[in-house]
């Protein structure tokens, strides 16, 4: 049963096939029809289906250890540190148990327990926001100018797109910010190491830490003899880097053209 | 009504169910995402295991790059691990939930590759070696024959479709186009091919119509 000209496209949209225009016309008609929802959520389920059709592949066996290895990382990484704030609270809890006794101290001792994981993660994410302007503030003014690093290969991504770099230079103050993106992560005993390469020679700029999501930041001061430079690269180094470039290359652009 | 899981006489590094609900001893989809959610890393393993062959072989159907493919897995299932609490079950099942994810991040991935028309030839390629491959798998036999069997049964339906719909869906699906850009590959008037796409769709959905049954339940 039609009842409206977009009730067609309800196919279409959920095989993912329709235009940015056309999706979004959908989704507001979504929010208005009887049918559509139930018919959207059906046709789903369908795809999910002809995900079965596709010729039987499988995986290495590693994949599953690397997946749990990853996600059990992660969560060692998030845990949010509670010593001084549950401490704190966990002894008010007991103060108001003993004056309030049973139930109010359970109820308190909950609370606590959640005032402590909100207190941990926005103190967490504040210090964030301030290592980013820091990180901002000590690299950007008016004679900042900016470049852009690519991969060197088409192998060289992440599934979220290929890895590249963004470089601020300072001028004035002689100083670059480098946001590295999509870097692929490296076997043990190996880093990303930053070069300012000028006509003359490579000068090691750093190391770059990639996060597991592939990100990594550098904020550095520009010797000197650097300043020249014309180029910067990325090499694959041994872990602790090297006085040398002795790896592939895997990301370089132009940094020249300041004044 | 559920399709029970299988374990293989021959035990398997991974053993590949088929879960959509649970069976005597073995947690639904429902209460492993729900456990995801609780920090339960061991119940990812458990959905790995039910989910995690037909999600590469969809992975490696669209990009046709056995590391791709696998990146493709191990970041949809890290996704469905961090936003297990958007998860609920009036969205859809969570087999659908996983292909969802699964399938984006494969063509987000194919679209930025750039190389579209290689994928094609070699999954076309792929599609012949797929078919003769289909449930040789001695050692675990009885889940390859479940898989094959349903995988038979749903590639069954797209054949029985009239050619045009097929083509439409199938671009759809694995190469993630839009109607337009359809269209456009094909040489064929926009109007032609979402009424191409919509009844091969909905004649799929009629001939399904049992297993979608059991995913919806």
């Amino acid at each position: 049963m039609t009842t409206s000209p977009l009730c067609d496209l309800a196919e279409a949209y959920a095989l993912g096939a329709l235009g940015p225009g056309e999706a979004q016309a959908f989704e507001a008609h979504l929010a208005t029809c009887m049918h559509c929802p139930e018919a959207v959520r059906e046709l789903r389920e369908l795809t999910a289906l002809l995900a079965e059709a596709a010729p039987r592949a499988v995986p290495r066996p590693e994949l599953r250890g690397r997946l749990l290895a990853r996600v059990r990382e992660e969560k060692r990484l998030v845990t949010p540190l509670r010593s001084r704030w549950t401490l704190w609270l966990a002894w008010a809890a007991a103060v108001a148990g003993l004056m309030f006794g049973g139930v109010q101290s359970v109820r308190l001792a909950r609370l606590s327990w959640r005032v402590s994981a909100l207190a941990d993660s926005l103190s967490q994410r504040e210090a964030r926001v301030v290592e980013l302007e820091r990180q901002r503030s000590a690299v950007l003014d008016a004679s900042t100018a900016l470049y852009r690093l690519s991969a060197t290969a088409d192998t060289i991504r992440r599934a979220t797109g290929p890895a590249g770099a963004q470089v601020f230079w300072s001028r004035d103050r002689q100083r670059w910010l480098v946001h590295a993106f999509n870097l692929p992560p490296l076997p043990e005993g190996r880093a990303y190491q930053l070069w300012y390469v000028t006509v003359e020679a490579k000068i090691s700029a750093g190391l770059l830490d990639p996060d597991p999501e592939g990100h990594a930041v550098l904020v550095v001061d520009v010797p000197v003899p650097a300043r020249a430079a014309t180029l910067a690269a990325v090499s694959i180094e041994p872990a602790g880097g090297s006085a040398q470039p002795t790896g592939p290359i895997v990301l370089a652009g132009s940094v020249a053209g300041g004044r | 009504m559920a399709c029970a899981a299988l374990t293989p006489v021959i035990p398997t590094p991974v053993a590949w169910h088929i879960g959509v609900a649970g069976s005597a001893g073995s947690p639904s989809d429902g209460v492993l995402v729900s456990r995801l959610a609780a920090g339960d890393d061991a119940a990812l393993g458990a959905l790995y295991d039910r989910h995690g062959a037909t999600l590469y072989a969809l992975a490696f159907r669209i990009l046709a790059d056995r590391d791709d493919a696998e990146e493709v897995v191990m970041d949809a299932m890290t996704q469905a691990w961090r936003a297990s609490g958007t998860y609920s079950a009036d969205r859809g099942s969570v087999a659908a939930w996983l292909v969802v994810l699964t399938r984006s991040r494969a063509l987000d991935h194919l679209r930025s590759r750039h190389r579209q028309a290689r994928a094609l030839d070699r999954a076309a390629a792929l599609e012949t070696d797929g078919a003769l491959a289909m449930g040789d798998q001695a050692s675990d036999a009885g889940a390859a024959a479940e898989h094959g069997e349903r995988r038979a049964r749903i590639r069954a339906a797209l054949a029985s479709l009239p050619e045009p719909q097929r083509v439409c869906i199938e671009l759809a699906y694995y190469q993630g186009l839009t109607q337009t850009e359809i269209a456009a590959q094909l040489g064929e008037p926009l109007g032609t091919v979402k009424t191409r796409m919509r009844l091969g769709l909905l004649k799929l959905r009629d001939t399904l119509q049992p297993l979608l049954v059991e995913m919806l339940a």
